[in-house]
Order: C-alpha cells, then sequence, then structure tokens
C-alpha cells in the first residue's frame, strides 16, 4: 500500500510540473490559438532568474518568484510582439511554429551566454532535504508543495476566467476575436495579457522544479515536449484538461517505468499522445471544435 | 559621412597588418574537435577542450610543428548527434582539418564517426569511452582511442561490488543513450563470471525529472548495492531520490559522473559514491607530475579547486602532444599521421601515463588503468571500504 502510494506520489508531483507548463501553453492558446514552442525556454528562463534572486542575491522565496515571474512575462510579451503578431497580420499561415521556435533557441543561448552551460544546484526552498512519512510513503516537503502550487494556479486561473469581468473578455475574444472586438473589448490587450500570465506561469513552474531537476540552461526542451504532450492529451483550450493531462501523463510515466520493461519505456509518451488523438482527437477534456 | 568611410578603412587595414604579425606567421596546422560543450555531460566536455587548448599553447610557444602553428578548432555538439555530424563534416571536409577529435559523449561521437571515417582521417578518441565506438581488436584503422573502455570499467566496478563490498545481490540502473546501453553490455559479462544476476534493471532518459519509479524498484529488489551508467545531472538525482527513499546502500558509477555536476548538484546524497577513473584521484596522488599539471589547470580555468578533477583535461593534453611528435615526423598529411600513430613508439604523457598504439591495436590503454575513487566532502580520492 505504501509503496502504490510512493508511486502515486511521485507521479503527481512530476505531473504537476508537467501541468503547469500545459497550462502556460493552454493560457496563449486559448486566446490566439497560437502554440507557443518557446514556452520551454521560459520555463527555464524562470529557473535561472530564480536561481539569481534566491540563490544568488539571497531574496526571500516568494520575492524571487514574483521577480521572475515579472521577467518572464515581459519576455513572453516579447514572443507576442516579436515572433507571432508580424507573422499573424500578414498572412494565415504556419510560419508561426518556426518564429516561436527560433525565438526560444535565441533565449537558449543567450541565457548560457550569462548563466553559463552546466546545471546550476538549486536548494530545496519548501522543507529540506529531510523526507516526510505520509502513510509510510517517503515524500519531500517540496514535492507536495509542487502539488499545491500547481493545483492552486489552476484553481486561480479558473476563477479568474469565470468569474472576472476580464475573464469575460478572455473567453469572449478566445470564442470570436472579430466579435469580441465589435462589442468594444480591447482584444490586443487581452492577447497581451494572455502572454503575461504564460510568462508568469512558465517561470514559476520553473522554480519549482529547479530544486528537484536542478536549474539547467537545457531543460526547456524536455519540459517543453512533456508539457506540449500533456497539453495536447488533456485538450487544447481546457484549463482543467491541461493539468489532468499533467497529472495523467506524471502517473503514466512513474507506473510504466515500473511495469513496461526497460527497452520501451521511452516510446510511452508518445504511443499515449497518438492514442488519444486517434481515439478522442479535441484531448480527453477537450471540446470538438 | 565620406571621411568616416576613409577612416574605417584605414582602420581595418591596419587591424589586418597587425594580425598578421605575430611570431608564428606561417600557415596553421589545423584540428578539429567538436564536444558536449553545453547540455548533458558540458563538465566533461569543456574539461577535454581546455586539455587541447593547454597543449596546443605549450605547442606554439616552444615553436610549433617545424614553425608552423597548431590550431583547434572546436564546435560545440550540444551532446546532439545531428549537430555532431554536421559539424565533424564541416572541419573534415572544409577546414580540413589533419585529425580529428570526435565528440566527447559516446552517441554523438558513434554518429558523426559513421559519417566522417570513410573519409580517412585520423580520428582521436580521448574522451568517449564506450566499446562501441573503437571495439577493441575491431576498430577501424583511423580510429584511436586514448581513453579506458566501459568494459575495462565493467570489470572494475563488478569486482569492487562482489569481491570488496561483498554485495550479492546488485541493481542496474542506466540511461537509454548508447553509453548507457553499451555500460550495461559490458557490466554482465563480469558480473555473470562472479555469479552475480543483477536483482533489478531500470532506465530513464537524460533530462527524465522523476526517478521515482526506479530507485523504488532497486529498493523492492533488496538490492545491497546501486551500480549507475549515466551522466553527473542524471546520477545526481537518483542519489537524492534515493536518499529521499532512505534507501541506504552504496552507489557505484560509470567514469562519467567525476564530472564536477555530480558532486555539485548531488550535495550530500552524492558523499561515499564509488567511480571507475581512468587515472587515481588527483587530491589523493602524491606525484609531482599530477600535483603540477593540476595547479596550473586550476590557474588558467579558475575552476573551483575541490570540483576540479584532471583526468579527461590530462587525457587530451596527452593527445594532442603525441599527435604534434606524430606531426612533426610525418608532416601534415592525413594517411602519413594515421601510420605514424600506429607505428609511434609507446608515448608517456605529462603526468607520467603511458599510452601505445600498434598493428590492430587502437586502444592506447590496458584496462589495469581503471582506478576506483570515491566521493568524499565534496572531492574526489582513493576509495575507503567500510
Amino acid at each position: 500500500m505504501s509503496g502504490l502510494l510512493q508511486l502515486i506520489l511521485g507521479g503527481l508531483s512530476v505531473g504537476s510540473i508537467y501541468g503547469l507548463v500545459a497550462l502556460s501553453y493552454n493560457v496563449i492558446f486559448k486566446t490566439t490559438t497560437v502554440i507557443n514552442f518557446s514556452q520551454g525556454e521560459l520555463v527555464t528562463l524562470g529557473a535561472l532568474c530564480g536561481f539569481t534572486f534566491y540563490v544568488t542575491w539571497g531574496l526571500p522565496i516568494f520575492v524571487a518568484m514574483a521577480l521572475a515571474a515579472g521577467v518572464v512575462a515581459c519576455l513572453a510579451l516579447m514572443v507576442e510582439r516579436l515572433a507571432i503578431r508580424p507573422i499573424k497580420d500578414v498572412s494565415n499561415n504556419f510560419v508561426w511554429i518556426m518564429s516561436t521556435f527560433g525565438f526560444g533557441v535565441a533565449v537558449k543561448h543567450t541565457a548560457m551566454l550569462i548563466w553559463g552551460r552546466s546545471p546550476l544546484p538549486f536548494a530545496k526552498f519548501i522543507g529540506g532535504d529531510e523526507p516526510l512519512s505520509l502513510l509510510g510513503a517517503l515524500v519531500l516537503p517540496q514535492e507536495l508543495g509542487i502539488i499545491t502550487i500547481a493545483l492552486l494556479c489552476t484553481g486561480l486561473l479558473e476563477l479568474y476566467y469565470r468569474k472576472t469581468i476580464f475573464g469575460t473578455a478572455v473567453r469572449a475574444t478566445a470564442l470570436d476575436r472579430e466579435t469580441a472586438g465589435l462589442m468594444g473589448i480591447n482584444t490586443k490587450h487581452v492577447i497581451y495579457f494572455s502572454f503575461g500570465i504564460s510568462g508568469a506561469l512558465a517561470a514559476i513552474c520553473g522554480i519549482l522544479v529547479s530544486p528537484i531537476t536542478f536549474a539547467d540552461p537545457t531543460m526547456g526542451i524536455v519540459l517543453g515536449v512533456k508539457g506540449f504532450v500533456a497539453v495536447v492529451v488533456g485538450g487544447l483550450g481546457s484549463s482543467l484538461g491541461a493539468v489532468m493531462g499533467g497529472l495523467c501523463l506524471g502517473l503514466i510515466e512513474v507506473f510504466s517505468a515500473t511495469i513496461i520493461p526497460p527497452i520501451w519505456q521511452e516510446a510511452v509518451t508518445f504511443v499515449v499522445l497518438i492514442l488519444v488523438m486517434l481515439i478522442k482527437p479535441s484531448g480527453l477534456f477537450g471540446r470538438a471544435r | 559621412m565620406r571621411g568616416l568611410k576613409l577612416g574605417l578603412a584605414l582602420l581595418l587595414a591596419l587591424g589586418l597588418s597587425l594580425s598578421g604579425g605575430s611570431a608564428l606567421a606561417a600557415d596553421p596546422i589545423k584540428i578539429g574537435m567538436t564536444g558536449a560543450l553545453s547540455g548533458p555531460g558540458s563538465d566533461l566536455g569543456l574539461d577535454a577542450l581546455h586539455g587541447m587548448e593547454m597543449a596546443v599553447k605549450d605547442i606554439n610557444e616552444a615553436g610549433g610543428i617545424n614553425g608552423r602553428p597548431l590550431k583547434i578548432i572546436s564546435r560545440d555538439d550540444q551532446y546532439d548527434p545531428s549537430k555532431a555530424v554536421t559539424f565533424a563534416k564541416e572541419l573534415i571536409h572544409k577546414e580540413k582539418v589533419v585529425a580529428f577529435f570526435p565528440s566527447t559523449a559516446t552517441t554523438p561521437n558513434l554518429a558523426s564517426e559513421q559519417v566522417t571515417l570513410p573519409g580517412k582521417v585520423p580520428h582521436i578518441i580521448a574522451g568517449t569511452t564506450s566499446d562501441i565506438v573503437c571495439p577493441v581488436g575491431k576498430c577501424d584503422p583511423y580510429a584511436f582511442r586514448m581513453a579506458i573502455l566501459n568494459s575495462w570499467q565493467g570489470v572494475a566496478l563488478a569486482d569492487f561490488a562482489v569481491n570488496k563490498l561483498k554485495a550479492k545481490k546488485i541493481a542496474l540502473l542506466y540511461d537509454n543513450t548508447e553509453y548507457g546501453r553499451d555500460g550495461r553490455e559490458m557490466l554482465m559479462p563480469p558480473l555473470q563470471k562472479l555469479g552475480v544476476k543483477p536483482v533489478y534493471e531500470g532506465t530513464f532518459s537524460l533530462g527524465d525529472v522523476s526517478f521515482t519509479a526506479q530507485v523504488k524498484g532497486a529498493k523492492d529488489s533488496g538490492a545491497e548495492v546501486m551500480i549507475t551508467w549515466s551522466l553527473g545531472a542524471e546520477v545526481a538525482r537518483i542519489a537524492m531520490e534515493k536518499k529521499k527513499q532512505q534507501y541506504d546502500v552504496p552507489m557505484l558509477g560509470s567514469e562519467a559522473i567525476t564530472m564536477a555536476n555530480f558532486r555539485s548538484l548531488g550535495g550530500a546524497a552524492a558523499e561515499g559514491t564509488y567511480i571507475a577513473d581512468r587515472m587515481r584521484a588527483a587530491y589523493s596522488n602524491p606525484d609531482p607530475n599530477v600535483k603540477k599539471f593540476m595547479e596550473r589547470y586550476l590557474k588558467e580555468y579558475k575552476t573551483d579547486p575541490k570540483m576540479a578533477v584532471p583526468s579527461w583535461t590530462i587525457t587530451y593534453y596527452d593527445a594532442v602532444v603525441w599527435l604534434a611528435q606524430v606531426l612533426k615526423k610525418v608532416g601534415p598529411d592525413r594517411a602519413k599521421v594515421r601510420d605514424g600513430l600506429e607505428n609511434s613508439a609507446p608515448f608517456i604523457g605529462v603526468t607520467g601515463i603511458k599510452y601505445a598504439y600498434g598493428p590492430g591495436k587502437h586502444n592506447a590503454r590496458e584496462p589495469e588503468a581503471v582506478a576506483m575513487v570515491m566521493v568524499k566532502d565534496g572531492k574526489l580520492v582513493d576509495p575507503v571500504i567500510p
């Protein structure tokens, strides 16, 4: 029983990370139907800024997190301004796949110039190195913190979408940008705002995961791909779907590593992706378009 | 405006004439290198490049290769096989390097040598230890290895686990790159010879976030020793997960985790890990040659002295010095360099390590070269068995 719980907790904590990345993809997709392929690099930048603010400068973790979220939010706005808007206005094609990806490459290499090329150790900021025993399963306070903060972010975001006037504007823009504009909603601001939130989420995610994976200039590749798979599995456009997609992916990874022979493990994530695409192309929680 | 342009042109001309005025004005002899200079394995990749730079500096200060300076052209393949192939082609066909040091990491090394070895350029493998890259007795005529081999490490690790640590149940954790898989293949025969079959095998990808399942699997199997075959950051994460799950058994690992980030990232969790290295731990080695090299390496590259491990830097230094000796004798011709290396007399490196090639013997070192080291207070030292 405690063994099962150990695996579940492990799966949930890594799944929450994937879920947060998925959420940050989704916030942008919801309003613009664009997938920002530099999202993984925004997570990286969040982790590295967090390293500077928290580890190097010794600021309190919440201040460090807020500052990093601010920096990455600004960068996310730049993604919109530099990599998406000029192209979207010109033609209705898919050039943004390459332009956002290229933006990510530029971010990654700039980050390497500033922070170096090696992973940086990031102290656990929730609790210490001592694990807690939860019904016999051993779990780090940091891991419980990751799960809590991820769920909190999702909850707050959903509340914002459903209960505030800004949220309504976002939903209106997502539904039909032109009509929303005619109704007096400044859709440009709504879109800017979505990018900002997406960047902030990515930064928080990067800082949360750093004590477990270290702050690494190349961490964005894996997290970016896993987050993308999570958001597609969960259903593009649905916040709940993004988080559930992440959690499912985390649990599947951990359990498959115990059940499936080593040689097949790498394929599991993508087999799941393909299966979901075949059976329910809109994702587990997505609405068919 | 016109004046400005004229001024710029003048400055440019001046700059050009100045840059041509160094002591060794002749055309440089180029040697190529690609390595994982960022991303996974970058600690070792940079150590390698630094070793080459130190050697080239020494050689050029002493007059170069018969008056011509030696020049390294290096490329960062980021552990990416496709980048390694592109860069290898560029260095060999465009830059026309006379000898090529393929990637410091197995997967990119393997990918690029399949494309470039048929081009008949001497490949000097000073980093990668995977047997598959230059198998004993079956190595390509143009491939030469200065590094130790996974199969030798396998014997050393199996012997240490079974005979020194008295373990009967062993768990294996390795990554699913060519390096990890080659390591597993090389570890199995010596374990079998000692009558041990691993009770658990777990794999993972580089960059994986969660190691819960693999560590739990090893713990549940009741293994008394865990042997890992992967890179610094990944094994550091395994060590942290192992500590979290309070799975308190000795951990062993292959040479790659001598890289600094295993200790800097793993911290307390990395303590006590035993590693198969290519030479005795420099900190425990009283040899004045090793001390002298270590001091220079620290001074020129300002590495944290605690974290610094000069073994890769020494191998790459030796490799370039040996290559320079051969170049002086035979001239910058690829085929002649190959023959020169193969028929060269045994070479004694800067710290006294002996290397020898011969017809059909393209691995310069011997299985006995492998030395076990141990992490203690963040440093690598001679192993102590509890």
